[in-house]
């Protein structure tokens, strides 16, 4: 025993040390592997707060031009808002007033704190779980696909945003109706890869992308960004193209977070399928 | 005493630069410079063993809170309080440190300076950007990056140390 304590004290500095390093493995491990809510996150309640205080000066700065995206979407979304609404009975019977059963909600929200330039770039939004923000909601601006929430404070959420090498979608090039996987290599906030396009197809530079809407986390049709580059490698299968996002990670301020209503009946009609 | 609340109060200010004012700068890809290091850089001769390597992992999980990195920056940051007392014990001068000297410019003068927070600096900086971007980028961009954005962190605690000097 006497024996132990003295390596105990002897050794201190490298066992403090060790353990200090298994915490922080032990932090690192368990957020790379799940999904799962963690404390130590941008939506919590201190540095929240100061997040968006500091937000709230540096926003000035993008008013006038803010404004002006904002008059625009506004025009945009009074031209073709039946688009967020379903089909539920046919139009042979005639039933007035249930013809349509909303399919995707809108919940605005503004981005108090983000990051373009880091490996891993996160959103911070002045929206959540009080506002009706659920982990896993889709989230658009008016450009476009934004990302996905990935987890909530009661009046805070974190988006993972395209820009993160954790996000995936897949998407549909809108002249020929091939879909292929997009995710982003880390290079430039502005571009991401387009995956999984057969040889065969006829692609071009400045074919547009549009979610597909299998995930269920995004409604179908919303754009994601133009081709920009088309490769061929030698010995591959499928096509390496750039795509220009159409969203700008640069000055993203307005976002909507996709409320998905009927989500439920999808994914247990899906489960049914899988298990 | 006084080293106790001077050094208090370095832990808040760089904590606050680093997460309110570095971590927003969005210039390019390689630049996100890390200045927390410097309370790591500045801490006393004499302080003891344990609180360095404490007072470091907490500095980084303050940042990693800010950062939506938990676990790499406190990693990062008790890496190196633990590699320090084996640097200072290299860069020794021959008749030891002197009594209630810091490891500053100011005491040990610019050449001392620039292989002990050159070295530390540039590890601190490696380590983070190869468990930041582990798997994904390849290692001459880590590199790269680790280079870049430790210039301008050494740049800065060139900078922050003239002006405590006038004070």
């Amino acid at each position: 025993m006497k024996g132990f304590l003295l390596f105990v004290l002897k050794h201190h500095f490298t066992l403090i040390f060790i353990f200090l390093q298994s915490v922080s493995l032990f932090l690192i491990i368990n957020y790379n592997h799940t999904q799962r809510e963690t404390f130590i996150n941008s939506s919590n309640y201190i540095s929240g707060i100061a997040n968006s205080k500091v937000n709230g000066v540096f926003s000035y700065f993008t008013l006038v031009e803010e404004n002006q995206r904002l008059i625009k979407e506004n025009s945009n979304l009074r031209n073709q808002f039946l688009k967020n609404y379903k089909l539920i009975n046919l139009p042979s019977k005639e039933v007035l007033d249930s013809t349509y059963l909303q399919n995707y909600k809108y919940l605005s929200g503004e981005v108090i704190q983000s990051s373009v330039s880091k490996t891993r770039n996160f959103l911070t939004l002045n929206i959540g779980r009080i506002q009706g923000v659920e982990p896993g909601s889709g989230v658009v601006s008016a450009d476009g696909v934004v990302g996905v929430v990935k987890t909530v404070s009661n009046n805070y959420s974190v988006v993972l945003p395209v820009i993160n090498p954790d996000f995936k979608v897949s998407c549909r090039i809108n002249r020929n109706q091939y879909f292929g996987s997009l995710f982003w290599d880390g290079s430039s906030y502005k571009k991401a890869i387009l995956q999984d396009i057969p040889m065969h197809v006829d692609v071009q530079k400045g074919d547009s992308l549009y979610t597909t809407g299998f995930s269920s986390i995004f409604p179908t049709g919303e754009l994601v960004g133009i081709i920009e580059k088309v490769e061929k490698k030698p010995g591959e299968n499928f096509y390496f193209i750039r795509v220009d996002l159409s969203v700008d990670f640069k000055r993203i301020r307005s976002v909507y977070v996709i409320d998905h209503l009927l989500k439920n009946e999808l994914d247990s009609l899906k489960s049914t399928v899988d298990g | 005493m006084v080293e106790i609340l001077k050094n208090s109060f370095r832990f808040v200010l760089l904590i606050s630069l680093q997460v309110l004012v570095f971590n927003r700068i969005d210039i390019s890809e390689f630049l996100s410079p890390m200045v927390i290091v410097g309370f790591i850089l500045f801490l006393p001769f004499t302080s003891y063993k344990w609180l360095l390597l404490v007072s470091s992992f907490f500095l980084g999980l303050f940042v990693d809170l800010f950062m939506n990195t938990p676990g790499i920056v406190s990693f990062t940051a008790a890496l190196i309080a633990y590699l320090r007392p084996a640097i200072l014990r290299v860069l020794q001068p021959r008749d030891g440190y002197a009594i209630n000297s810091s490891p500053t410019v100011l005491d040990l003068g610019w050449n001392w300076f620039f292989q002990y927070s050159i070295f530390l600096t540039f590890i601190f900086h490696l380590v983070y950007f190869v468990i930041l971007g582990f798997s994904q980028d390849n290692f001459l961009i880590m590199l790269w990056k680790a280079i870049i954005s430790s210039a301008f962190t050494l740049l800065f605690l060139l900078i922050y140390q003239l002006l405590s000097i006038n004070k």
